[in-house]
């Protein structure tokens, strides 16, 4: 993840810091503005209130000097006079400026920072004339500090006049001056907290996925046992588990792949071997026939027997290996053959052998007819009979018969011989398991007649068992299916036999 | 003559070594069962232990294990080419290790090289009035000294250790030369010329044709 360039957790992380300080930012302004501009109208409401009061103030003390004087018309100059002695007094004690203009000129000013009729104000009431009822006012800025001029018109005997008053209200900017400045190092700080929850809060959230990607770094390096638990939210959780069901099949299938390796090379081994041991006779002997000086008649004898011997061997051992190879490589051809027709054939086949052992062959055949392959049947019916003929002592019997089950047909060889003990009945079938070794060769067996005879019927989709005692002889039951095999059937078993290659590799 | 305990479960193969080392004079004794041997070796006193590694009841390296404070120097037989096995078994302690299947000639060679490293192998040599001091590398006969180069000595030697036994010409020339050498089998054919000259083995060294050389006794 760090080989290639930006993480997850840096991508999250500056596009979310970003967005949030964003809307922060946005937010506080907003709230800023929305303030300042409240405070800025309830300023204006302050001027327009104190302005209309400064009027009722001048109304008032005009009432109050003509009832003083007892004259009800103060003139021209007496309303100057009463003017600039109000200014004057209204002012005394307020930071409030005034201001009375008549005809665009000055009668009367106090407190007034700068000329209150001129600026903006001026070119307002250009445009559109005060009427009397009205109170203008606007905001003013001259030399860094702020103003509201607030203007009215002022009736008095006839005459117009103009009132102007002036405010300052620079605090109201000051303010919201320092109070961006606060949201400013508030946002600052805000940044770094965010910063900061959003990195652990990531690591946080993201930890399982390191955890997931270490697993899977240990399973790719070869622990395909190793098992993921399950953590941090229902994704990584979903994802474990599918991680945990992969290594699973990779194991299984890594497992079987050992198997068959395992059992393939152990077939190789027992096949050098079983090579080997009688082309070291041969070899030897035939090396001491050709370098030895003298060799004695009864030497000449015995060698040339040894030779001859395992020359035996080494051709029954081809001759049961292409046997086994034919079977694995062969579809059965499966046919409907008459029981009694098998019977006879395998009897004729296998009467030189019983001859020369001194064995009889019992056979109980029930009649009738099954599916099968005729020369993969009759092979494996051979075995089984040359290996109780091999079991026999000269004189005993052995027996063959057949019986029909529900599904299946149950084929039996027994003889009375020597028997086996269990753990030999749990090998037999292995390709090249021999009892006894010595025995075996001495019979020409290459220890793969039995595993020859349980691929045939594995091929039939039967099966081979084994019933067996010591000193007291053996029975080999061969069960077939009885039906014809379907067509998918039949495919499925080349598959399943196929498989089962695989497992057995034999 | 040194014993040879020959352990063996193949009944023939067994039988072709004991002929094979009773043919030039070796005492031998046969075992087919692992068990069996080790209970025997400890027992008996062997100069030589050739060892099948695939055994009923206890394999080869089994064996060796429980016979190694015997201190008998101990030859492999196996049908496995494996180099794992080789080191496996080099390293249990074993001398030497001899591929299945083998030649006769090649068998003895390793035998008389595993025997003259420990020490238990013949002295000295005789052949009618031709004596070999091994250990001084001296060569008499009817008493006097014979100067013969170092190959020469050995092809004298190895001639004298097969007695009676066909050696074709690639079997010497390992033997002797050792099997990395890649010269002619012409040399050889000089050397014998040489050895039967200067020993007067006329008509006893004799040529075999298409496979090589004998020594023959009387």
């Amino acid at each position: 993840m760090k080989k290639q360039g930006i993480a997850l957790w840096q991508k999250i992380f500056f596009l979310l810091l970003p967005l949030t300080v964003l809307a922060v930012f946005l937010a506080t302004q907003a709230a800023l503005r929305i303030n300042f501009r409240e405070t800025i109208s309830g300023e204006i409401e302050r001027s327009r209130w104190e302005h209309s009061f400064f009027c009722t103030g001048v109304q008032n003390k005009l009432s109050y000097e003509k009832s003083a004087s007892g004259n009800p018309f103060l003139g021209k100059e007496g309303i100057g006079r009463a003017l600039v002695q109000m200014t004057s007094e209204q002012t005394a004690n307020s930071a409030q400026g005034l201001a009375v203009y008549q005809n665009k000129s000055c009668i009367a000013f106090s407190n007034t920072p700068f000329e209150l009729r001129s600026g903006p104000l001026l070119e307002d009431l250009e445009k559109k004339p005060l009427d009397s009822q009205e109170c203008r006012v606007v905001l003013r800025n001259e030399k860094n500090l702020y103003y509201t001029v607030s203007a009215s018109l002022l009736p008095i005997e006839n005459e117009s006049y103009e009132l102007f008053t002036v405010r300052e209200i620079t605090s109201v900017y000051q303010n919201q001056a320092r109070a961006v400045r606060t949201v400013e190092v508030f946002l600052f700080f805000f940044t770094l907290i965010a910063a900061l929850f959003f990195y652990f809060a990531l690591q946080l959230l993201l930890s399982p996925l390191r955890h997931v990607n270490s697993g899977i770094q240990e399973i790719a390096g070869g622990n395909y046992s190793l098992r993921l638990s399950p953590k941090g939210s229902a994704e990584f959780r979903s994802l474990s588990r599918n991680i945990n069901r992969m290594a699973r099949s990779v194991e299984e299938n890594i497992e079987q792949v050992q198997n068959l390796a395992d059992s393939r090379k152990r077939f190789i081994d027992n096949l050098a071997h079983e090579m080997k041991t009688p082309l070291t006779s041969i070899l030897g002997f035939a090396d001491l026939l050709r370098v030895k000086r003298s060799v004695s008649e009864k030497q000449r004898r015995e060698f040339a027997g040894a030779i001859v011997e395992e020359a035996k061997r080494l051709q029954s051992l081809s001759g049961k290996l292409m046997e086994l190879i034919f079977a694995e490589s062969a579809k059965p051809d499966c046919r409907e053959i008459p029981l009694e027709e098998l019977f006879r054939e395998i009897s004729l086949s296998v009467s030189p052998l019983l001859a020369r052992r001194g064995v009889r062959l019992l056979v109980n055949c029930p009649g009738g007819s099954l599916w099968a392959d005729r020369e993969l049947l009759k092979s494996c019916l051979y075995n089984l009979i040359d290996n109780a003929a091999k079991a026999s002592k000269e004189g005993e019997e052995i027996e063959l018969s057949c019986s029909f089950l529900s599904d299946y047909v149950l084929f039996s060889v027994s003889d009375w011989g020597m028997g086996m003990d269990e753990k030999t009945v749990r090998r037999a079938t292995e390709p090249f398991y021999m009892a006894d070794k010595s025995r075996s060769r001495k019979n020409g067996g290459a220890g793969l007649g039995l595993s020859l005879c349980a691929r045939i019927a594995e091929l039939h989709g039967g099966s081979l068992r084994i019933k067996s005692k010591l000193h007291e002889g053996t029975t080999v039951f061969l069960s077939l299916p009885k039906d014809r095999p379907s067509r998918e059937e039949s495919e499925s078993i080349s598959s399943g036999r196929k498989e089962a290659s695989n497992e057995e590799a034999s | 003559m040194p014993s040879i305990f020959i352990v063996e479960d193949d009944e023939n193969i067994a039988k072709m070594i004991e002929a094979t080392l009773s043919m030039v004079g070796y005492d031998c004794e046969k075992c087919p069962d692992g068990k069996e041997a080790v209970q025997r070796i400890l027992e008996g006193r062997f100069d030589l232990i050739l060892l099948d590694v695939m055994l009923p009841g206890l394999d080869g390296f089994e064996i060796l294990s429980k016979i190694k404070m015997k201190g008998v120097p101990v030859i492999f037989l196996t049908a496995l080419q494996d180099v794992g096995d080789k080191v496996k078994g080099l390293r249990s302690g074993a001398e030497d290790y001899i591929v299945k299947p083998f030649e006769t000639v090649e068998l003895l060679a390793r035998i008389e090289v595993v025997l003259r490293r420990t020490g238990k192998n013949r002295k000295k040599l005789s052949y009618l009035d031709i004596e070999i001091d091994l250990e001084k590398h001296l060569v008499t006969k009817g008493g006097h000294a014979v100067a013969l180069t170092p190959k020469e000595f050995d092809v004298l030697v190895f001639f004298m250790q097969n007695l009676d036994i066909a050696v074709t010409r690639e079997r010497l020339l390992a033997a002797v030369w050792g099997y990395e050498f890649e010269g002619e089998s012409r040399t050889v054919d000089i050397h014998v010329q040489q050895v039967r000259r200067k020993l007067g083995l006329k008509g006893r060294l004799v040529t075999i044709p298409k496979l090589g050389y004998r020594l023959e006794s009387l």
